[in-house]
């Protein structure tokens, strides 16, 4: 016996499931008094350049934020978290959840013209898992071990293991086949704006899709993403009209922007933490990890450099993905307790306080605002602390891949996959750049990767994050707010709670 | 002659020195352009045929072999981080190509205000006997040399852009689309370039002309009963203008290698720019090609001011 999954089905389990809120809090749509038109261009403005334009190979969050708009799965992602079908109109599973059944949907076009076709969906998919070279491009499809046609409307994914979890990576963009190897390979997808051209250091501009298959999508002719690297030229962008819309705003920028646009403010997908080197000398001490986080007045660090608008938590998972989230803010307060720091200090051996290097990549003003405020708060505790400010690949290197420093003040931006966040901290992970190295935590993701549902994982991952709090893996902080500036003729803006730029809904206000 | 070869032999030995440090440099500072490409998400094997695809599975003496090679037939190599499309990346010689018009027009621009204004002001202000005037040059060229380009930059765009509405932020449009549009954008960044440099050149100009005025020939000059006018501008100015002239040498050489803050403000698709974000990614094709063209650039400015002294000043040539 099949279960079918028709994605009205899915919908409703995934809303249960991810529960992502998506637009938690404001939206621009509350202009209903006014009309939408169709037309018109929007200039976005975006902080780096984008590294590369195949949407299998693109890394960077903020190429991916963009691809949004060109490229699309067999499934894609709505403004509340779910998933819907896009290049699919259906899929089943099969029972021992090894086999995904993707039946696509008629008449979908790609921007050449031509309809997707299983050719096409069986080549991008064996692209993305590695089946034509061996070189896997999204490592969760790397479990896929055959992608057969059934018929002209039918494909058939077959993993290796269960993974419950891995219809996510059926997002995974839908190219023409072939297309990947070609000389000259313009980047073709189904998405709602088709590819015009781009200019390095200058940005990326994508005009309507006629043909798209969502009717009465997109609005917009043509979108401008244009790359300001300064956050003070940004300013006076938008302040001179020149960008309309703005998605990095920092706390100052939105406070002196706000009389003159919208601004928009939701929760984002950036886990930021005091990540410590497990495996340091000092820091493999537990009693030394949670004298630090006991150290940190997480509220007091929100207040400062975010405004207040954070999400303060305590372990690795984001608040917005309710039905796997658990607070555990009680672990360790979030005011700060410098006298349980001390005696926990002097417990561990060290009654006359530590030293403590905190690497914080220096590009990032969020970060290194933020390590001022902690090293100030730990002085308090007796633990003296010196902020290492490297440039980011500096930090790649050191930090992350070769894990030679002692702590370090960085966020982790996650996706939709609910396991996303805790999986790096498997011992044995490639993911695990603090060393985190306990037998409770491996013996429990063990039992994850036996689970075969999404609410038997979820259950797990609670228990998960409980140990990654108690054995304070890192000192887990907050997720800050994500704000957005809009100008007042724009409307229909939505946030996603993954990091994209949906430009589709976008409308000009009559 | 001679002169001309001993000129071109020391540029090609110090482009060929800065190439190999240039090198050098970027093997030791820490940063794997692998990583800075696929990010901490990438599977091994990814990595591993990247590496390969870049040519960085090789040892370094080989590598630069043969990228100096290709400089020398005239390829400059692909871009490590800019893609053309899906599939090709960009090639070093494009990528530059569309950038250093930007930046050159710029230079250019802001030389011309540097010139029109500095040497007036200079002159005006050696041959002052008024005390206001004097201190206010002297406020006002401290002044505009004192602040930060990057700040400077921002203030004339808030005042030109934002207050005056002269023209608007942000709204650069390439020379290739519409000339008139791009002169007319361009103005205020070389502007934001110039102030300082007017400042710098004025007050240089200012002193150096005060040492030639002191001079015995300017004595000799007034007794003979020439007017104050005609020492200054028949006399003086071409003895002060020697070492102006070395300096705009300088500053043209500075503004030209890129002027990489107010690129930033301006929101200007400069080498500037590319140069800083080349550094960052670890994109060594690009950062070489761009280090030797500053090289290029410097040594070449100093050849003219060197053809311009010989012109200013007989005695330079007879020796």
């Amino acid at each position: 016996m099949k279960k079918l999954l028709t994605f009205f089905v899915t919908l409703s389990i995934a809303a249960a499931l991810c529960g992502c809120a998506g637009g938690t809090g404001a939206s621009s749509e509350d202009k209903t008094s006014k009309e939408a038109t169709y037309g018109g261009s929007v200039v976005v403005g975006i902080q780096q350049d984008i590294d590369g334009l195949d949407p299998h190979k693109v890394t960077a969050a903020g190429t991916k934020e963009i691809l949004f708009n060109i490229f699309e799965g067999l499934v894609k992602c709505d403004s509340n978290g779910d998933l819907i079908g896009a290049v699919a109109e259906k899929y089943e599973l099969s029972d021992d959840g090894l086999t995904y059944t993707f039946t696509l949907r008629p008449g979908v076009k790609f921007h050449n013209g031509n309809e997707v076709t299983a050719e096409d969906v069986k080549y991008s998919i064996e692209r993305a898992a590695g089946l034509l070279d061996g070189t896997p491009l999204v490592s969760p499809l790397s479990i896929v071990t055959a992608v057969d046609i059934v018929d002209e409307k039918t494909v058939r994914v077959t993993a290796g293991s269960v993974n419950p979890e891995l219809i996510y990576s059926f997002t995974t963009a839908i190219i023409p086949n072939g297309s990947g190897e070609d000389e000259n390979a313009d980047p073709i997808g189904t998405g709602p704006f088709r590819f015009v051209s781009y200019t390095p250091q200058e940005g990326i501009v994508i005009e309507k899709n006629e043909d798209y298959w969502q009717k009465g999508l997109p609005y917009l002719d043509q979108v401008d993403f244009k790359i300001i690297t300064s956050a003070e030229t940004a300013l006076v962008e938008l302040k001179a009209g020149t960008v309309q819309v703005y998605p990095y705003l920092t706390d100052a920028m939105a406070t002196e922007i706000e009389s003159q646009m919208q601004v928009l403010v939701s929760p984002s997908v950036n886990v930021q933490a005091l990540f410590f080197n497990n495996a340091d000398e000092l820091l493999s001490n537990v009693k030394v990890r949670q004298a630090i986080c006991y150290a940190l007045n997480r509220e007091e660090v929100s207040e400062f450099v975010a405004g207040g608008d954070a999400t303060i938590i305590s372990s690795a998972m984001l608040p917005t993905l309710e039905s796997y989230y658990v607070d555990l803010n009680d672990t360790y307060g979030t005011t700060g307790n410098v006298d349980k720091a001390k005696e926990l200090l002097a417990e561990a051996g060290y009654p006359d306080g530590i030293d403590l290097t905190i690497t914080v990549p220096s590009n990032y003003e969020f970060h290194m605002d933020t390590a001022e405020v902690v090293v100030e708060q730990l002085k308090a505790a007796g633990i003296n602390a010196k902020i290492d400010a490297v440039d980011w690949n500096t930090w790649l290197e050191d930090v992350y891949t070769n894990r030679n420093y002692q702590s370090t003040i960085c966020a982790i931006t996650s996706d939709m996959t609910p396991g996303y966040l805790l999986n790096r901290f498997v011992s044995d992970s490639k993911k695990n750049f603090i060393n985190f190295n306990s037998a409770d935590f491996d013996a429990v993701y063990g039992n994850v990767l036996e689970a075969k549902s999404l609410g038997e994982r979820g259950i797990l991952y609670k228990e998960l994050q409980k140990i990654l709090a108690d054995e304070a893996g890192s000192a887990f902080i907050q997720v800050p707010a994500n704000k957005v500036a809009v100008s007042n003729e724009l409307g229909g803006y939505k946030f996603y709670p993954v990091y994209v730029q949906d430009m589709s809904t976008v409308y000009y206000v009559k | 002659m001679a002169y001309i070869i001993k000129k071109t032999a020391t540029l090609i030995i110090t482009l060929f020195l800065v190439s190999v440090l240039a090198f050098l440099a970027f093997q030791i500072i820490p940063g794997d352009v692998v990583t800075s490409i696929l990010g901490t998400e990438a599977t091994p094997e990814r990595e591993e045929a990247l590496r390969e695809e870049l040519g960085l599975d090789k040892p370094p003496v080989q590598r630069y072999i043969k990228w100096a090679g290709g400089v020398l037939r005239g390829d400059l190599g692909v871009s490590y981080r800019y893609s053309k499309n899906m599939n090709e990346m960009m090639p070093v010689s494009e990528l530059i190509g569309d950038k250093l018009p930007v930046t050159l027009l710029l230079a250019l621009f802001a030389m011309i205000l540097t010139i029109l204004f500095a040497i007036p002001i200079g002159v005006l202000w050696a041959g002052t006997k008024n005390k206001f005037l004097d201190g206010a040059l002297n406020v006002l060229t401290q002044t505009s040399m004192a602040i930060p380009a990057f700040f400077l930059g921002i203030l004339v765009t808030y005042l030109f852009g934002i207050v005056l509405k002269m023209f608007t932020p942000g709204s650069y449009v390439s020379y290739k689309k519409d000339v008139g549009a791009f002169v007319s954008y361009m103005i205020f960044p070389a502007i934001a370039i110039a102030i300082p440099k007017i400042g710098m050149t004025a007050r240089f100009l200012r002193n150096s002309t005060l040492t030639e005025l002191r001079s015995d020939y300017v004595r000799t000059a007034k007794s003979k009963g020439c007017e104050d006018k005609t020492i200054l501008f028949k006399h003086v100015l071409r003895n002060a203008m020697l070492p102006v002239v070395t300096f705009i040498g300088m500053i043209i050489a500075e503004t030209v290698a890129g002027s990489i803050v107010v690129e930033q403000v301006f929101s200007l698709p400069g080498i500037g720019r590319l140069l800083i974000s080349s550094i960052s990614t670890r994109d060594f094709p690009v950062v070489e090609i761009l280090i030797m063209y500053i090289t290029m650039v410097v040594i070449v400015v100093y050849f003219i001011v060197d053809i311009i002294y010989r012109e200013l000043d007989p005695r330079i040539r007879v020796e």
